[in-house]
This record gives C-alpha cells, structure tokens and sequence, in this order.
C-alpha cells in the first residue's frame, strides 16, 4: 500500500512546533515530526499520548528492589547467614545499597529495551528518516495527503506560511523491500558479537580442567596480607606465623607449675582454691551440665562410680562418697582433672579450666546431698 | 549589536510580556485580611519569646535557633534557585522569578535575627563551657567563640550582598529592557554559587552540627543543603500557587511550570532521602562510639516516631504523591505536598537541633514562636513581591530563549 507525504523542512524549533500546531487544528495527519534534538512541547504539538514507557520504569524499578532485597534476605538470612559485627542476619539498611542499584540498573535497562523494542530500533537498522538533515540543523514535518489534507495544495501553503524551507511531495511504497544494498550491514554486528563471544570462550575455558581459568582481578584473590600458614622471604624464619615472644602469656591461659604426680597433686591441693562462687547458681548449672556430659559415663549421676561404662566390666571409679575423695581438697581434685589420675586420664583437653572448678562445684553439692541420707 | 538584535526580537515577536506588563497590576496587593493575620501571628510569636523568657528560656533559645536558621535557608534557597537559572540558562522559570527573589529577602532578616540569636545566647552550644576539651587541637582553634561569631557575620553578609545585585540588575531591566543585566546577573550568580557551596557546608557546621561537638558527619553539609532546596521549592510552589488564586499569576503559571517545580520537588525531596541515608547507614554500620549516640538519642523514647515522621514527611509521603505525572500538574496536591515537605524540614532541623536539650520544648511557646516566624516571613515575601513588577517584563529569556550559537 502506498501513501502520498507532504514533507515542510524548518530551521527553527519554533516553526515546527507553530506548524504542527496549526496542522492539528486544520485537522491534517500528522505522520511525525524529525528533529535533532527532543523539541520541548512537540509531544502535545503532534497531540501525541502520553508515553507509557514511565510504566515499564515504574515496573522494572519494583522488580529490581524487591529480587534484590529477597536475594539478600535469602543468602545472609537463610542460606549462609553470617554474623557482621553482631548485627541480626535480615539487616536491611545494609541491602538497601545493593537493591538501590539493581532498581536503577533493571529500571534503567528495562526503559532503553523497552524504547528499542516498541520504535523497533536495532544496531544496524537501516536509517529510514526523511533526509539527513534532520540529525544535524534542520525540522521536517511529515502529513499524509489524505483526509482533510487532500488539498495538497493548502498544506504546501501551511508549510510556506511557516518559513519552511523547503517542501515536496513524495510517494512511499511501505510494501516495497528495503534496499538490499544496506542489508548485509546488520550481519556485521551479528557475525562481530559472534566473534567476539568466541573469542571470549577461548579465553576463559582453558584446556587444562585441573587448573582455574584466567583470573580477574587476582588482587581480590590473593591479597597484599601474609596467610597466615604461607611462607614470606621478608620474616624471620621464611614463616607468616611466628613463635610468641619468651613469657608471653595467651589470655586465660596462666600456666600451672605442677607436674603429673601424686606429690604435685597434693601440693595442688594446698595452693589452689576454687576461684568461682559456689553459691551462684549459674556456675552450679554450668558444672551440673559439664558433669552430665563429661564424668557421668564413668562416674554415674550420683558420684557412686555406677556409670554405664562401668556397668559393661571396664572397672569402676572410686565413689565420691568413699573417705579419700570426701578430705580430698579442691586444688587436688583441679590436680586430678587437669593430670589425669590412674585409670583417668587428663580431661584438660576437653574441658577448660573454669569448666573444671565448676565441675567441682558440682562434685562438692553430690557429696553433701549423697552423704546425708 | 546585541541591544539592537534584542529590539529586533521585541518588536517582531508579539511578546506575552507587553500584555502581561499591562494586565498586572505592578505591585502585589496583600489582602488587607491576610496582612492583618500576619501581623496578629507576629504579635503572638513576640508574646510567645517574651513570656518563653521568662518561663522557659532554654525552649525559646533552641525554637530562635531553629526558626530563624529556617528562614535564612529558605532565603538562601531562593537566591540558589535564582543562581541556578542563570547560569544554565534556564527560560521556562523567567515568568516566575520574582517569587524567589522575594524569598531572598529573608536573607538579611532572618539571618540578623540568627546572629543575634547566637550572640545572645553562647551557653547554647557546650564547647563554650570553660571544662570543654576538644579531642583535636584543629577544632579548638575552630571553635572560638570570636571567631564563630565572626564566621557567622561573613556568611549572613556575603548571601545578603551577592542576593543584592541579581535582584537590583533585575528591576532594572525591568525598566531599560537591557540585556547587560542578564550577562551582570550571570556572573553573579556563578560567584555566589561557588561561595554557596563552601559557605553552607561550614554555616551548617558550625550552628548546627557544634550543638554536639564531639559528633562528627562529613555529609551533614550536603544534607542540609538538600533540605533547603526543597523546603525552598516547596514554598516557592505554595507562593505561586497562592498568587494565581489571588490574580497576579492567572496568565502567567501554566501547567507546565508546576510540572517543572514538581519535579524539582520530587528529585531534590529524594536527593534529601538519598543523604539521609548516606549518613544513617554509614554511622549505623560503622558503629563507631564517636557517631553512634547521635542516632542512638534519636532513636530512643518519644523521639523516635518524630525520627521515623522525619522521613515519611520529608520523602515518603513527596515520592508516592508526585511520582506520576498528573499529581505534578496538580495545584492541589503540590500544595499538600510542599506543606507536608515545610513541616518535614522543620521536624529536620528540630532533629538536629532539639535533642541535645534532652526533652521535649514547652509546646505553648513553641507553637507561638513558629506562628510569628511565618507570620514574619509571609510579611518579608510579600513585601519583597510588592516591590517591582511581579513578572521581570523585559527579560529576554521570557518568550524566546537566544539561539544557538547567540553570543550572550
């Protein structure tokens, strides 16, 4: 199907938007207006509609917050939560950044794409504008011979009365093919994109599947910082790690001058007393909890020696109710858990050192609800 | 040359200004009724420090502060507004520009009262206390109290003398029709831009943010000159509003300078959001003992629904309302909005600055101080809008903007 266009070239912005206003009075059809840059006003001189592309931002913007805010939520809160300076895992003020910049990126994209799409705009395309003037200096209007502007004559005349520069008539033939001269035009991109994405793969996959591939930004993976188990030519010893200076002393870790015998464990017995309050109850739950995990296999609930490992024939410890370990003083009993004692063997692995004197703690409350009855 | 182009334009363009120039009347006539309730609201914000200084000195100290710092931004956001027009050439906003010249008015008032204000009241800021010891050598030798004074005197001064020129080169076009004004007006503005930009940053610092000394927040200039902007804009859109209902404005505001101011409004109401958070998050992150407690005291007790109404009024309620384009165009609802964003700006500053007082001001006082610093400042604009012509007739840009490759 053809059509006739009525084409009015212009210098000024100013023409153009007059010129269009009175073709929408006169009731011609506009078919579009070229410009080389956006004509503030033109939209309501064509009596365009309102573009709905702000609905697309709108859209995507809201996609792009909300997959980013639940992405967040789901790796720091539910699949690999990470305490951060003892915040709570969901804290939202730190994804807002993140989903802040996905809304612009998906919103931004989202509108370009969009735009693209509807003006059926492609790299490539091949320029179907009126003359190439209008990229640089110059204002077309373009009106369709037809309806009220049959009368080729009075628009020619429109266009005179608004200082148009130039205006002709001419015939498009919409069925007609594009020149196949400008196709192959297209296929450049195609083929180049193409190119490239091998390129790219030929890069990155490398041949030898044991080895990772080509590494960007290798400052984020290995860092200025010594690991702490590598070697470094600069320290002492070729070593990251060093030995700590002689008498230094790690926190909590004050060492006991006794050696593993029943003459160091009586003098423990003299030294050391029990540094813990024995009437807070937290200390006595906390002792009551270590003895239900440590000691009562062997030595029972009630401290009788009948735990279930001695029941299958391993041979029982003394009672805590028996003589010696009732005048057994507590510093010794701390010499017994930290050395170990005949059969026993040294719980100071296992159990830390404020763990064993509650463990005592515990062990003096089973003598004395035990020896009463 | 360029005097004659100009009069080859006036006299081929069938300019909108000669008829306006004829339908206005020159002066802005205040309705004698809203004049009188001007001035009863004074009255009562006088009343209101009189009897404040007597029975709650400390409220009425902090409300000064607050209110006259309100009036000097909205002073210096219309002087920017105008600044920002000249130097990018703006036309839509020629029609419109006698309202913010009107505002800059405020400039020399508000900011005597501010000075005043601070020279009255030095126990205001605690590192005037004798046992105050800064933790930087720097920021005692800042924080002298001569030199704070002195400070502040230069930068009342310096926004009052460069508002001067952009105003009195605009009148005088109004009668010569010279285009020199425009080029003098020009330059001007991009002088004060640049003193704007470092002056409102360390005003900020110093009557603001030394109510804490010891808190420190780099963007607090920044922030601050976010909400200036828009509680500018908003009361610039109420003002224009205002006068298209009472005549003036009738032919003169179309729909698509609300359209503009709107999405003034709404990019700066979010610029504000975008720094709030900017500092919110960062301190809150960080966790530093020196920053937190700013937020931690306003987070705390009765302060914190006012925390949260901060950013409801100041963005929430501005982005929801105006984010499509009709709400825009809609007198109405830009005049909800800039009421709602003047009351987010002064919930702001009462933020920044109440707190430190540890407790909520006398309410009575508090309300009557408010009232007579808008009654004050509706006097200052409308007498700055009865001054001159309220559209600037003869500016160039008021039809045509020059054309490309025009030298200006």
């Amino acid at each position: 199907m053809s059509r006739r266009l009525l084409v009015g070239t212009f210098t000024t912005e100013h023409d153009l938007l007059e010129a269009a206003r009175a073709s929408r009075e006169y009731g011609y059809p506009i078919v579009d207006a070229y410009t080389p840059y956006p004509v503030h006003g033109l939209d309501e001189a064509l009596g365009l509609k309102p573009s709905r592309l702000s609905r697309v931002c709108l859209l995507c913007g809201l996609i792009g917050v909300g997959v980013a805010m639940a992405f967040q939520q789901w790796t720091s809160a539910i699949d690999w939560p990470i305490n951060v300076g003892g915040r709570p895992f969901n804290s939202w003020p730190a994804f807002v950044p993140v989903a802040f910049e996905v809304m612009v990126l998906l919103a931004g994209f989202g509108v370009v794409f969009a735009f693209l799409g509807v003006s059926r705009l492609y790299p490539g395309k091949a320029a179907d504008g009126p003359a190439s003037a209008v990229t640089d200096d110059e204002f077309v209007l373009m009106i369709e011979a037809r309806g009220a502007a049959t009368d080729t004559e009075a628009v020619l005349q429109l266009f005179q009365s608004h200082h148009a520069i130039c205006t002709e008539e001419d015939d498009e033939d919409e069925t007609a093919p594009e020149p196949p001269a400008r196709n192959w035009r297209r296929w450049n991109w195609v083929l180049g994109g193409l190119l490239a994405v091998t390129v790219l793969m030929n890069w990155t996959l490398g041949s030898d599947p044991s080895r990772p591939n080509a590494e960007f930004l290798p400052e984020m993976v290995r860092g200025v910082a010594g690991e702490s188990f590598g070697v470094h030519a600069e320290l002492p010893r070729g070593m990251v790690m060093q030995t700590p200076e002689p008498g230094v002393i790690a926190r909590g870790q004050m060492p006991l001058h006794y050696q593993a015998t029943p003459k160091d464990a009586e003098r423990a017995g003299e030294e050391l007393t029990n540094p813990l309050d024995g009437n807070d109850a937290r200390w006595q739950a906390r002792g009551a909890a270590v003895y239900a995990n440590t000691c009562q296999v062997c030595h029972g609930a009630s401290g009788k020696g009948d735990g279930p490992v001695s029941q299958r024939g391993i041979p029982p410890p003394p009672s805590y109710l028996a003589e010696k370990a009732l005048k057994m003083k507590d510093g010794q009993m701390f010499h017994v858990l930290t050395f170990g004692q005949v059969n026993m063997a040294s719980y100071a692995a296992q159990v830390s050192r404020e763990d064993r004197w509650a463990v005592i703690l515990h062990l003096r409350k089973l003598q004395k609800t035990g020896a009463a009855p | 040359m360029r005097e004659q182009r100009l009069q080859e334009e006036w006299d081929r363009t069938p300019l909108l200004s000669r008829k306006c120039g004829q339908e206005l009347s020159p002066v802005l006539q205040t309705p004698p009724r809203l004049h009188a309730l001007a001035k009863g609201m004074m009255a009562l914000g006088l009343g209101g420090v009189v009897a404040g200084l007597i029975w709650a000195p400390e409220t009425v100290r902090a409300h000064w502060l607050l209110l006259s710092f309100f009036g000097v931004s909205l002073g210096l956001a219309g002087t920017l507004f105008i600044a920002l027009q000249f130097v990018t050439g703006a036309g839509w906003s020629v029609a419109l520009r006698r309202v913010p010249e009107a505002m800059a008015w405020l400039l020399p008032v508000a900011g005597a009262a501010l000075l005043a204000g601070l020279i009255a009241w030095p126990e205001f800021y605690p590192w005037t206390a004798d046992d105050y010891y800064p933790h930087s050598e720097w920021k005692r030798l800042w924080l002298q109290r001569p030199f704070f004074l002195a400070r502040a005197a230069i930068y009342v001064v310096l926004w009052s003398a460069l508002a001067l020129p952009l105003i009195l080169h605009s009148r005088r076009q109004d009668d010569d029709a010279n285009f020199s004004h425009t080029v003098a007006s020009r330059r001007w503005s991009a002088l004060f831009l640049i003193v704007f930009g470092i002056t409102i940053w360390l005003a900020s610092y110093d009557w603001l943010m030394s109510r804490d000394p010891d808190w420190v927040s780099t963007v607090y200039g920044v922030y601050n000159f976010a909400g200036l902007f828009t509680a500018g804009l908003a009361t610039q859109i109420l003002l224009v509003i205002w006068l298209r209902r009472l005549g003036p404005f009738r032919n003169v505001l179309t729909e698509k300078h609300l359209h503009d101011l709107g999405k003034l409004l709404f990019a700066m109401s979010t610029f504000w959001a975008y720094l709030w958070y900017c500092q919110y998050m960062l301190i809150w992150y960080v966790n530093n003992p020196e920053e937190t407690p700013y937020y931690i005291q306003r987070l705390q007790g009765a302060w914190q629904p006012l925390f949260i109404a901060n950013v409801v009024l100041n963005w929430v309620i501005p982005f929801c309302v105006l984010l499509s384009s009709a709400a825009k165009r809609h007198p109405k609802v830009l005049v909800n909005v800039s009421l709602v964003v003047l009351a987010g700006r002064w919930l702001d500053l009462y933020l920044m600055i109440l707190p430190e007082e540890n407790g909520f001001a006398t309410v009575v006082v508090a309300v009557a101080m408010t009232l007579g610093a808008l009654g004050l400042y509706f006097v200052v604009f409308c007498h700055g809008l009865a001054q001159a012509a309220l559209v600037p007739i003869n500016d160039p840009y008021l039809m045509a903007p020059p054309k490309r490759g025009q030298d200006l």
